[in-house]
Order: structure tokens, then sequence, then C-alpha cells
């Protein structure tokens, strides 16, 4: 209790120089925290897709030759009879058409699988989107001015008019990951460009969902968007791979899973080649004068430390004081600078890059403090262990 | 009672620069007694005081104070004996500049078993006893050199020490100050510890029961 008083105080003396260290530990957990929910995000829009990145396939997007969904859909499922080997499937679906009382919806549907590696933030509700049988197409609803929220049965017709009821079970939160174009950018590289993220916008714009598709397959009309996944359930021979790449290649317009997944990484990389080296450069200077200024606090404290020695301190009693006295300095700032952090990830600078907060916020956060108590700790032990109590008292004079 | 017998130190052993300083010294200094230092720059005093004070190893030798081996012991009994049996009154004062007297004198209650409601108390009283009552809360560094010299001999007699070690505790003061200060010695040593002190000042050894002298590392 004595010491932790002592190490307590010590916080007050140079006083200017603490604040100083204060506010560069809090910029730097700032702007790690920053840099990290920007990779989150990014991350985020990979991993629905990851289970069926990780085998060999296609992404098969059909050709718009024809205006008619249905026809492009007959042409499709006679592609996907002819496909050699052990193939699956992975359709994407899509409905739109008006919502009665006003306005109209969009209406995306994946499967299961899909969903439960779907991480994009809600406001409220769950990504709970089942096969089952309810008697509703259960979705996530964007955020929306109608007032729509967790509960909410969505009475609408699809565009041939026929009745379809949705239940809402969860919004996604505002500012919100959706597709800027009119639909899903089914092409290497406009997949993850395809995404905005942005406020969703008023009312005027309609309703956009998340559903299962299996769902909307069961409804009596439908539409299948013009883009699925085939994945390989064992390796292809070589025949195989080549014949179906070139009926596939008739119909419209493919990509290999190991095109979109190289693609994918180089989004989810691209930060290395861009914002890291930025926000190391911004790192590197402030932690520059991080170890200047914590090197004159601590050149400071050996006096001290010496003196506390020659009135019988011992070795882990100083260390003691000082982790005690940088602790609090550094989890003060750690503080802040989440603090700082949350505000700015509920600012438009979230809409502008994208942050999604997960684990590793708070990892990289604990690692930067652990770092800093650990080299502040590190010269006391070193030097007090190095020299008698003479030898210092005479060199801190 | 203090007693170093063939004790040796060495600096920069076994380096181009190396430099015995202490040569075989043996010195008994009986409980109450009061001894000055006396020799030459460089003779080897400071080096003895340090050693006697446990701030500084030596090479060889023994070091037997109130019948404890202290050349036995490890860094925590070192610490021990530092804050609870020897006072020591560097040459430097060895104060922190943006303390205050009050939390100078303080510091050894830190690591001692003082606890923590009485150190303030504690501290006062030996503020008091040196006359520095009215600078309680003064930074020391708006103190002059004698009262500095006063609260180090505060801070050294906070945990009751029955050893004052005191290296050339008058050096920088003038001869009123110097002579305040070796009453507060002489008082201290009335009180039944032991007080040794380094001095180069003839009528400083004076005021002490014997002296001893160092001249090259060797007592004389």
């Amino acid at each position: 209790m004595k010491l932790l008083t002592l190490g307590i105080s010590h916080v007050s003396r140079k006083l200017w120089l603490n604040i100083f260290i204060f506010v560069q530990v809090a910029v730097i957990i700032v702007s790690a925290n920053i840099m990290v929910a920007n990779m989150n995000s990014r991350k985020l829009l990979y991993s629905p897709l990851s289970y069926v990145m990780e085998k060999d396939g296609y992404l098969f997007s059909s050709s718009y030759d024809d205006d008619d969904d249905r026809v492009r859909y007959e042409k499709l499922k006679k592609a996907e009879g002819k496909l050699k080997g052990n193939v699956t499937i992975h359709r994407i679906y899509n409905m739109y058409g008006a919502v009665s009382g006003g306005g109209t919806f969009n209406a995306y549907g994946f499967e299961t699988e899909f969903y439960k590696n779907m991480h994009f933030p809600l406001s409220s509700g769950t990504y709970n989107l089942g096969e089952d049988d309810t008697g509703y197409i259960e979705c996530v609803l964007g955020p929306n001015e109608l007032g729509y929220g967790v509960g909410s049965i969505i009475n609408a017709n699809d565009f041939s008019g026929n009745n379809v009821r949705f239940k809402v079970v969860g919004v996604l939160s505002n500012p919100t990951y959706m597709p800027n174009s009119s639909g899903w950018a089914f092409s290497c590289d406009g997949f993850f460009k395809s995404y905005g993220i942005g406020e969703y916008a008023g009312s005027d714009s309609g309703l956009y969902m998340y559903v299962n598709g299996a769902k909307l397959k069961q409804a009596d009309s439908m539409a299948l968007y013009d883009g699925e996944f085939i994945t390989y359930n064992r390796k292809p021979t070589k025949y195989e791979y080549s014949f179906n790449n070139s009926i596939l290649a008739k119909r419209g317009d493919v990509c290999t899973n190991e095109m979109f997944r190289n693609n994918s990484h180089k989004y989810t990389d691209s930060l290395k080649d861009r914002l890291i080296p930025v926000f190391a450069g911004i790192m590197f200077i402030i932690a520059v004068g991080i170890i200047s200024a914590s090197m004159i606090q601590m050149m400071s404290q050996m006096r001290e430390y010496s003196i506390f020695y020659l009135c019988g301190a011992t070795r882990a009693k100083c260390i003691f004081i000082s982790i005690v006295c940088n602790i609090l300095t550094y989890i003060g700032a750690a503080i802040i600078g989440i603090c700082v952090f949350i505000i700015m990830y509920n600012s438009r600078l979230n809409q502008k890059i994208g942050m999604v907060m997960e684990k590793n916020n708070l990892i990289i956060t604990a690692a930067i403090v652990s770092v800093l108590i650990l080299i502040s700790a590190l010269v006391p032990f070193i030097k007090l262990g190095m020299s008698s109590i003479k030898n210092l008292l005479s060199e801190t004079e | 009672m203090i007693e170093i017998n063939e004790l040796n130190k060495i600096y920069n052993k076994n380096k181009p620069n190396e430099f015995h300083a202490l040569h075989d010294v043996n010195v008994k200094v009986e409980d109450g007694e009061m001894v000055a230092i006396m020799g030459r720059s460089g003779a080897g005093k400071s080096t003895l005081m340090h050693i006697i004070g446990c701030i500084d190893y030596f090479e060889s030798g023994e070091y037997i104070l109130d019948g404890v081996n202290v050349s036995e012991m490890g860094q925590k009994g070192l610490a021990q004996l530092r804050n609870e049996k020897i006072g020591i009154v560097m040459q430097d004062f060895a104060l922190i500049d943006d303390y205050t007297v009050l939390e100078n004198v303080m510091v050894p209650l830190y690591f001692s078993k003082c606890k923590m409601n009485t150190m303030k108390a504690t501290a006062m009283d030996c503020i008091r006893k040196v006359g520095m009552e009215e600078q309680a809360k003064k930074p020391v560094n708006k103190l002059s050199g004698g009262q500095k010299q006063r609260v180090a001999i505060a801070r050294a007699i906070v945990n009751n020490p029955s050893v004052i070690l005191a290296d050339e505790p008058t050096g920088a003061l003038d001869t009123k100050t110097t002579e305040e200060i070796m009453e507060l010695f002489t008082e201290l040593n009335k009180e039944g510890r032991t007080v040794l002190i380094i001095t180069h000042d003839k009528d400083v050894a004076a005021k002490c029961m014997r002296t001893v002298v160092i001249e090259d590392g060797r007592v004389s």
C-alpha cells in the first residue's frame, strides 16, 4: 500500500512530461485501433464467402443477353445440368417488388452457411436466417425510416404481383455495408469495390433485405439473380475442370475461386500497401517522442531510485514503484485513446473508410500498453542491477 | 559495534585502470562512539564509509555489524540494514529536489515497517529535532546548504538507526552552520547512536571521541 502510494504520487512529479507521454500514447492507440478496425471491416466483407472460397470452383454470372429473368434462369439450369464432377451450386437469389402501404423492397438470398459467417454489425436482432418453413421469409433489414424493426411483418408483392410476407429478425446498423451498384458486381475486381459504407438513405429508397435463399425459392415466383458459386466437393480431374470451364464460359462470365480468393486477399490486404505505411510513419514519429520523453523521465527517476536504494529500498521495490507510475500513465492514456476511437468510430470517418471493432482492437491496445510498461520497467531493472548505489548516486548527481 | 577485518576494496578489478582503494583495513567502533575519519583526498575515507553503509561492495575481508556478518548478506538483507540500522548523510545531501522537506524525510519510512498513518507524525518529529519545522512543506531545492544538511540528517534518523554515517557533512557549510550541524550530531550521539564522520576539518574531528586516519587505503 505504501509503495503503491509512492508510485501514484510519482505521476504528479514532472507533470508536463507525463502529460506529453500520455497524449502521445493516446494518439498511438487511436491510430492503431483505426488501422485494425479498417482491416477488420475489409475482412468482414470476405468472411461470409470464406466457406466457398476454401474450395475449388467458380463464381459464375450468366450473360445479360436475355432480359427475361426466367429465360436466363432456365439457361443457367441447363448449363448446371451439363457440369461434370461432384459439384455443389451455391445460388444467390434476388427478389424485388413493392411493399404494401408504400415503398419497394430488394431482397438478396444466400444459403444458411453464408449467414453463419455473416458479421456485418446489427443494431438489433440476429442473423438467424434458417430454412425452416415458418410461414414467413425471415429477413435482416437495412436501417429504415419506415418504422420497421425486429418483429415487424412486411407484406409485399414481388415483381409478378405475388404476395410475400417477410418477418424482420435483425436490423443492420447505420452506417452499414451494402452494394453500391444495382446488384452484386459479380466479377473478380468489382465484388468488394461494389460495397459502399454509408448511412442508409431515407424512406424513398426502399427496404434492403438479407434473406435465406431457400425461403425465396419457396415463394411462388422468384427471380434468380445472375450469379452463383459452384464448388467441387472433390478435386476435379483436368478433363472435368476444362469441360466445365468451357460450358460455363459459353453461358456467361466465369471467374475461378482461386482468382476470386486472391483478389479478395488483395483487397483485404491492400491496406498493407496503402494505409499501414502511413500509420507506421505516424506511429514511428510519435514513438520517437514517447521514447525521448520516457528516457528523460526515467533518468530523473533513476536519481530518485538511487536515493530510495540508499534509504533501504530493494531493486524489486524500485521497479514496482516505476511500474505503478507507468501503469497509471499508460492505462490512463489507453482509456482516453479507446474513448476517442469510439467517438471516431461513430463519426463520419466510419463512413469514409469503414471500421469494425473486434477483439483484436483490445488485443492491439493491450499489446501497446504492455510493451510500453515492459520497456519502462526494463530500464530501471537493468540500471539498478548493474551499478552499486554509490555509482548510481554519483552518476545521477 | 562495527568491526572491519582485513577489508580490501579494488576498483576496476582486472582492468588496465585497476585501483586498490583499501588495503587490509581493520577498524573497530564500539557502540555509542563518535569517530572522525580523516585523511587526504583519495585516501579511501569515502570508500570505507560507503562499505560500512552497505552502498558499495568489497572484494575481501570481513564486515560485522552488531554481531551480524554483513559480507554474507544478500541484497534484501543489506537493504534492511540500510533502512533500519544505518542512517547515511551524504556529502551532496542526496535529497530529491522536487520533494518537500517532509516528503524527503518520509522516504525511508516507505520501506520500513512503520504504519502508513503514523509516517507523517514520525517524520515531523525528526524534522522538529533538526529545527526545520517551519520549512516542512517547502521543496528542498529552495533551501540553503545548511538547511538541506539538516533535512538529510532528519531523513537519516527517521527510522531510529543505531549507526549514523556522515560523509563530509560540513564540507560546504560556513563556520556557524558547521557548528550547528555538529551540535546536532553530538546530540544524536548522546542519545546512544554510533556516529562516524568523514571530515577534513580538524575542528570537527576535535568534537569526536577519537580519530581514525586513513592514508593510501590503509589505516595508520
